[in-house]
């Protein structure tokens, strides 16, 4: 083989190494690698001004990169610091590629410089390079490229399946969202619990796409009553609505109230209860269901069945828990507003009551009131008010049921037995029992036979004693509400009150009458001593100036003015004192009744007085003397203190009543608070058991009403 | 107050009791040790040889190998464990491990070579690798230390053998016993450092030219089937040499390969492709490449003991060995024989005089003093330290 073939030879072995490189860098670091290898040398390098593409020779790290860009700018050939050796030959070789790159072999030692077949080589390995590394960098580039275009693709891919998922999501969402806002919608507008329960069985069925949904509550007592039940073709499902169905120990409610949890479960054969015997039946595979809690009580549960193999969509639990809260927040609604309106019908009753009893109305009506009210609250089936007697026995005083006040039962009943009224008169505190039991006659008797079961009572204290009380009867226990004998007891305060007020008002009537006949009387003694005793001892003496005038002689002219002068005094002192006894107790009223006496103080007073007395007769004597002294009190007023113009009076009786009107055109605003007089005139009525209205609108003028009870 | 550097070696017939321990017992002559470099034949239990050894010598580095026969003062051995250390505030030394080196040779040999410690008050430096001999290219793991380290430093080795089994190959590092890894220490000295390398094979003939290689492989020479050439090279027809006489004749009958400078570098084919006439070597025969058939006989070689061990010597400037690391191609063991193997220490250790040494024969040769290329056969690489 001649020499001239190691030449090719050796460029085919580099020119296979480096096309062998997987990357543009690979290719020049193996360039570098195999040319200094075949020549021998410590340094060789592919650089381009500023820019190193690969070297070796130097320690990692330390390539010089100035010297070498020196030595590319610099042209062919220079020297080189090669480690190690110190300055040394080396040859530099353009290249096509990388633009403005050289290819530089440095061999230590002083004969280092290549020989002229060496230079020729790394001419040749130099283009080699160049052609590998352009290649490599297109394939770099196209690799670089295909890779970004397959990472890309596989992005769009991804963001696509992403999108789609989101989409599918969101519409899945937005089905949720308008579900829940129509369920929530009707929470807010507070529809009936069995509209909402209606309509977010049916929301979560339809959302879940199962084939049943169902609502139902735990009753505590190893049933749950179904609260409503939707099915995907609106068949009917065979199950009882608002009654109570088995708990099956396994079933899907079971579970849920068990666990407090969301359940899932596959319905088959083996699980016992009615509710999933009929789903079996109905050929439902798996169902779902999730707790309603209202506060820390499982509720009840809301579940969703399908008949599809496959099972329910996952994230089930979650929607129906969106749905829970609202049934929750529905429910509580409802409880919150039934114990509002309970309230409020409570507040109601009490203050209708207490009303009454502030009126003052006599007590019976008080307890017929209490006894209506009380039951209905408590929606009882009977209610009575009993007062306790000194022999043992009881005393019906009212009683009502459901057709209103109730006057069938016994009047008199005895303690003997259980019962609620005689736990009561024991403890003198409330009582509650469930289930009578007495001999006949007695209250235990007499309820069981009603068919009362249950009840419960207060004790009605008066003045620190034990007066009676009221007791509401229910016919089953589960009737009677939480707190009864509270409830009662509020009613027995009132009642109390009443029976209390009634017994001061008619004390304090009589105490009133007492004072006033005292006053009359003493008023009528007065005139009468007047009229019979003074009065006539002036009229004689005047009768006798009189004739002491006629007797004087003629001449005296002195005498007889000043007779004349005493006897017009004696006149004028008998007119003042007639005045005054007509004051105290006119006798034109005991002697001629309230008409004329009424007549003659209208005369008397410095107001236009239009009196009307109809054709009135004589009236008790008390009412007579209160009714006098009542327009003579508003006459004075009207003059002296209303600046009226005119009054009218006006008289009528009516149904053993005297009816008296008195009506000014003054100033008005008159106030019982401040003056005497009109207190004056509230107590002689009120002594009298009468009744007094009085209106005074500022610059309206005055009106008085009095109602006078001739029964006296 | 203990010298600035010292070496030492110790030895011990591995079938005896704790001879790991005993053999480094021998080597630690003073307190100081900085690295333990550790050579033995495959064994049964090299953890537990490591294990008596790191017993006497604690936490000092430690790198070492397997081999095909150790290399020490009294002579050459198998079945024994000969330990070198080294040692005083004179060495400054870091050692490394880059096991699973199969998966990227190259990055094994980069991560192996950042071990060198670079104190200025050392200024000499080199990195001592030991590969392991089974590796498919040993070239790529030295070319990934070159990149590390540059020209500026130089390097030297073996690679790991296993007594010519050629099945698996170990290599130590501190209490690891591993295979298939790049062990290295890098040594800094405040003393001067000295390399020499020598196979002692002549050219045949005219040089040839590979015009067809692969990976390990010579196909063709000069355009013709390169174990054709190969027979009509040495005068033998193809028709006398079979397959059982083709290994006595390779192992005498290496390639070299020309280089700008010094001795040929020698590749040794190691088998024959009857079928396609190509022929495998240890390493990669470039297309290119000039080669010649080497031939040579037991003075030839005997001699290239003698100048590489000078060479190594020379290197110092004229001062005095304190040791000398030995890798010797287990192909010139065969061409020696037991004997000269038996003269080569002989010979080893007069070039030595008072330096102990140590050394191992192997499966190739490692030593980078000029130029890249730096993987031998039928080579010894003699390191002196001063």
């Amino acid at each position: 083989m001649p020499p001239s073939a190691w030449f090719p030879q050796q460029l085919v072995g580099f020119l296979e190494a480096v096309w062998s490189a997987p990357t543009e860098t690979a290719a020049a670091r193996m360039a570098i690698e195999r040319a200094a290898e075949a020549m021998d040398a410590e340094v060789a390098a592919i650089v381009s001004a500023g820019h190193l593409f690969a070297a070796v020779g130097y320690p990692e790290g330390g390539v010089p990169l100035a010297e070498l860009s020196l030595l590319v700018a610099g042209g062919q050939a220079g020297q080189l610091t090669v480690p190690g050796a110190g300055p040394s030959r080396a040859a530099c070789v353009p290249m096509h590629y990388p633009p403005g790159a050289a290819f530089i072999v440095a061999r230590a030692g002083p004969e280092g410089g290549l020989l002229h077949d060496e230079a020729s080589l790394l001419q040749g390995m130099a283009r080699v390079t160049s052609m590998a590394m352009r290649t490599q960098r297109l394939l770099d580039d196209e690799r670089a490229a295909r890779e970004e275009s397959d990472r890309q693709a596989a992005e769009n891919a991804r963001l696509l399946t992403e999108l789609t998922q989101r989409q599918e999501q969101l519409t899945e969402l937005a089905g949720v969202q308008a579900a829940l806002r129509r369920v929530a919608t009707l929470v807010a507008a507070q529809a009936a619990p069995a509209r909402i329960f209606a309509a977010v069985a049916e929301e979560v069925g339809l959302l879940l796409r199962g084939d049943v949904s169902g609502i139902s509550t735990f009753d505590g007592e190893g049933s749950q009553i179904l609260m409503a039940v939707w099915s995907r073709t609106g068949a009917h499902i065979p199950l009882p609505i608002d009654s109570p169905v088995t708990l099956g120990p396994d079933s899907l409610a079971a579970r849920v109230l068990r666990s407090g949890r969301p359940v899932r479960l596959d319905i088959d054969g083996g699980v016992s209860g009615q509710v999933p015997t009929i789903y079996t039946e109905l050929g439902l595979h798996s169902a779902v269901g999730a707790p309603i809690l209202v506060g820390r009580r499982t509720w009840g549960v809301i579940s969703v069945a399908s008949s599809r193999p496959e099972p329910l969509p996952a994230g089930a639990e979650q929607r129906l828990a969106d749905f829970t809260e609202l049934l929750t927040t529905a429910i509580s609604n409802a409880q919150a507003r039934r114990e509002v309106t309970r309230l409020a019908d409570e507040q109601a009753a009490l203050r209708r009551v207490a009303t009454l009893v502030a009126t003052g109305v006599p007590p019976d009506e008080v307890f017929d009131a209490v006894i209506i009210e009380m039951r209905l609250l408590l929606d009882a089936a009977i209610a009575t008010l009993l007062r306790y007697e000194a022999d043992g026995t009881v005393t019906v005083v009212a009683a009502s049921s459901e057709r209103g006040l109730e006057t069938s039962l016994p009047e008199r009943l005895t303690l003997e037995g259980v019962s609620v009224a005689a736990a009561v008169r024991s403890s003198g505190r409330t009582a509650r029992i469930d289930g009578f039991d007495g001999p006949p006659g007695s209250i235990a008797a007499t309820y069981r036979a009603l068919g009362m079961h249950s009840a419960a009572g207060a004790p009605i204290i008066v003045e620190g004693s034990l007066w009676g009380s009221i007791v509401a009867h229910w016919r089953d226990r589960q009737s009677v509400p939480a707190d009864s004998e509270g409830r009662i007891a509020q009613f027995t305060q009132l009642v109390a009150t009443a029976i209390s007020n009634a017994a001061s008002r008619a004390q304090l009537a009589a105490s009133r009458a007492r004072i006033v006949a005292t006053a009359d009387e003493t008023r009528r003694r007065i005139e009468r001593n007047l009229h019979d005793g003074i009065q006539q001892r002036l009229v004689t003496l005047t009768l006798e100036l009189r004739g002491l005038q006629d007797a004087v002689p003629p001449g005296d002219d002195g005498l007889p003015v000043s007779l004349a002068h005493a006897g017009d005094e004696l006149v004028s002192i008998l007119d003042e004192l007639r005045e005054i006894s007509r004051g105290v107790h006119p006798a034109v009223l005991s002697q001629g009744g309230l008409g004329p006496a009424l007549r003659s103080l209208a005369r008397r007073t410095s107001l236009p007085v239009v009196l009307d007395t109809g054709e009135i007769e004589r009236l008790p004597q008390p009412v007579e003397a209160a009714a006098y002294y009542v327009v003579s009190e508003a006459l004075t007023n009207a003059a002296k203190h209303a600046n009226a113009t005119g009054v009218q009076v006006q008289l009528s009786v009516k149904d053993s009543w005297l009816h008296l009107s008195i009506r000014d055109d003054g100033d008005g605003g008159a106030d019982p608070a401040h003056g005497t007089g009109i207190i004056g005139l509230i107590d002689r009525v009120d002594a009298l058991g009468g009744k007094l209205r009085l209106r005074s609108p500022a610059g309206r003028g005055t009106s008085l009403a009095i109602g006078l009870p001739l029964d006296q | 107050m203990p010298p600035d550097r010292w070496f030492a070696v110790g030895l011990a017939d591995a079938s005896e009791d704790n001879a790991g321990q005993r053999a480094a017992h021998a080597a630690l002559s003073h307190d100081d040790a900085k690295l333990l470099i550790v050579f033995c034949s495959v064994s049964d239990d090299l953890p537990a040889l490591i294990g008596q050894v790191r017993s006497r010598s604690g936490s000092v580095p430690l790198i070492g190998c397997t081999t095909a026969g150790e290399i020490a003062p009294k002579g050459p051995r198998d079945g024994s464990i000969v330990v070198a250390a080294l040692g005083g505030d004179g060495f400054a030394v870091g050692t490394a491990a880059a096991a699973g080196a199969s998966e990227d040779l190259r990055a094994a040999g980069a991560r192996a070579a950042r071990c060198l410690p670079s104190p200025a008050s050392h200024p000499h430096q080199v990195l001592l690798l030991l590969t392991d001999g089974l590796a498919t290219d040993q070239e790529e793991i030295v070319r990934g230390a070159y990149s590390v380290l540059g020209a500026g430093v130089p390097m030297v080795g073996g690679c790991a053998a296993d007594g010519l089994k050629m099945t698996k190959t170990f290599q130590f590092h501190g209490d690891r016993v591993l295979t298939d890894s790049v062990v290295a220490a890098g040594i800094a000295s405040t003393g001067p450092i000295g390399i020499g390398v020598r196979h002692g094979w002549r050219p045949m003939g005219e040089p040839m030219l590979v015009t067809a290689s692969g990976p390990n492989q010579v196909v063709t020479l000069d355009g013709r089937p390169a174990l054709d050439v190969f027979f009509e090279r040495l005068g033998a027809g193809a028709e006398q040499i079979g397959p059982d006489d083709f290994p006595g004749l390779a192992l005498m009958h290496p390639f070299g390969l020309s280089r700008h400078s010094g001795e040929e570098q020698v590749r040794f084919i190691t088998s024959a492709d009857f079928t396609t006439r190509s022929l495998s070597c240890t390493a990669r025969v470039p297309q290119g490449s000039l080669v010649w058939l080497m031939e040579g006989d037991a003075g030839g070689v005997l001699d290239a003991t003698d100048a590489a061990s000078n060479a190594s010597l020379a290197a110092l400037g004229g001062v005095p060995p304190l040791g000398m690391l030995a890798f010797d191609c287990v192909a010139r063991r065969g061409a020696l024989g037991d004997r000269g193997i038996e003269q080569e220490i002989g010979r080893i250790a007069a070039v030595a005089g008072e330096a102990p040494f140590a050394g191992f024969y192997s499966y190739g040769e490692i030593a980078r003093t000029h130029g890249m290329r730096s993987l031998y056969n039928h080579t010894l690489v003699v390191l002196s330290v001063a």
